[in-house]
């Protein structure tokens, strides 16, 4: 027998304001400063298996 | 930030989720310690944001008492991720920047929100105000993104995704968010 893990409801609700947070400020500062805030190729830190 | 008044925030896409958690393995690589609390890199990324501030100024910006600063600020400096300097106007004033290793660790971490430090700083605190007894680590925060970008997972998945640790303390970690309730876990 194996346990499943899921996000209880609070959790879940702080990740999606902290990625629309992120989103948002992203947007902001690449609107002022037309850059890419995205990460190239080698910047990832590690291989994520997510 | 997960304030009842307002509408849910739109369900994030896994991708978005994940550049989260890079977010947190460069905070880790930042400091070199994923054990390291939310509360300290909270602290780092202050003197980041503010070149040459002081521990008073730290203290009163983050609403945090002086001894709480203090320790964190020895730490940091002990680890090499802050550099200290007599103040120029008043000698007696230490002030403090992030080391240039750190720094660079920093920007990428701050990359993904457009080197905002403030906005980084506000979903932190946010991470922090999940827990009731416990000040969550950078380990349990990345465990925390790596159950919601599955949105179901096993144990393996989460300890897979955590930073080579030792295993009682990956379970540790584990164990820490669903003891405080922001894991579920369900047996299958």
């Amino acid at each position: 027998m194996s346990n499943s893990l899921e996000l209880d409801d609070g959790a879940r609700e702080v990740v999606a304001r902290s990625v629309t947070a992120m989103l948002e400020a992203a947007r902001t500062r690449a609107a002022e400063h037309d850059i890419n805030v995205t990460y190239a190729v080698g910047q990832q830190p590690r291989n994520n298996s997510i | 930030m997960s304030d009842t008044e307002n509408p849910p925030a739109p369900a994030p896409s896994k991708a978005d989720v994940i550049r989260l958690a890079e977010v947190v393995d460069h905070l880790v690589d930042s400091m070199g310690d994923p054990g390291v609390t939310l509360r300290r890199t909270m602290i780092l990324l202050d003197i980041d944001q503010h070149a040459g501030t002081t521990q008073n100024a730290i203290g009163e910006r983050l609403n945090l008492e002086k001894s709480v600063v203090s320790r964190n600020v020895d730490w940091l400096w002990g680890h090499g991720c802050v550099i200290r300097a007599a103040g120029k106007t008043d000698a007696r004033e230490t002030e403090l920047t992030t080391s240039q290793f750190t720094h660079k660790h920093l920007q990428l971490a701050l990359r993904p929100f457009g080197n905002h430090h403030q906005v980084l700083k506000n979903c932190l605190e946010s991470f922090i105000a999940l827990f009731k007894k416990h000040m969550p680590s950078l380990r349990e925060l990345k465990a925390l993104l790596t159950v919601g970008a599955k949105g179901r997972a096993t144990r393996g998945d989460v300890i897979n995704n955590l930073y080579d640790g030792p295993p009682t303390t990956d379970q540790r970690a584990l164990r820490t968010l669903i003891e405080e309730g922001v894991v579920r876990s369900h047996e299958q």
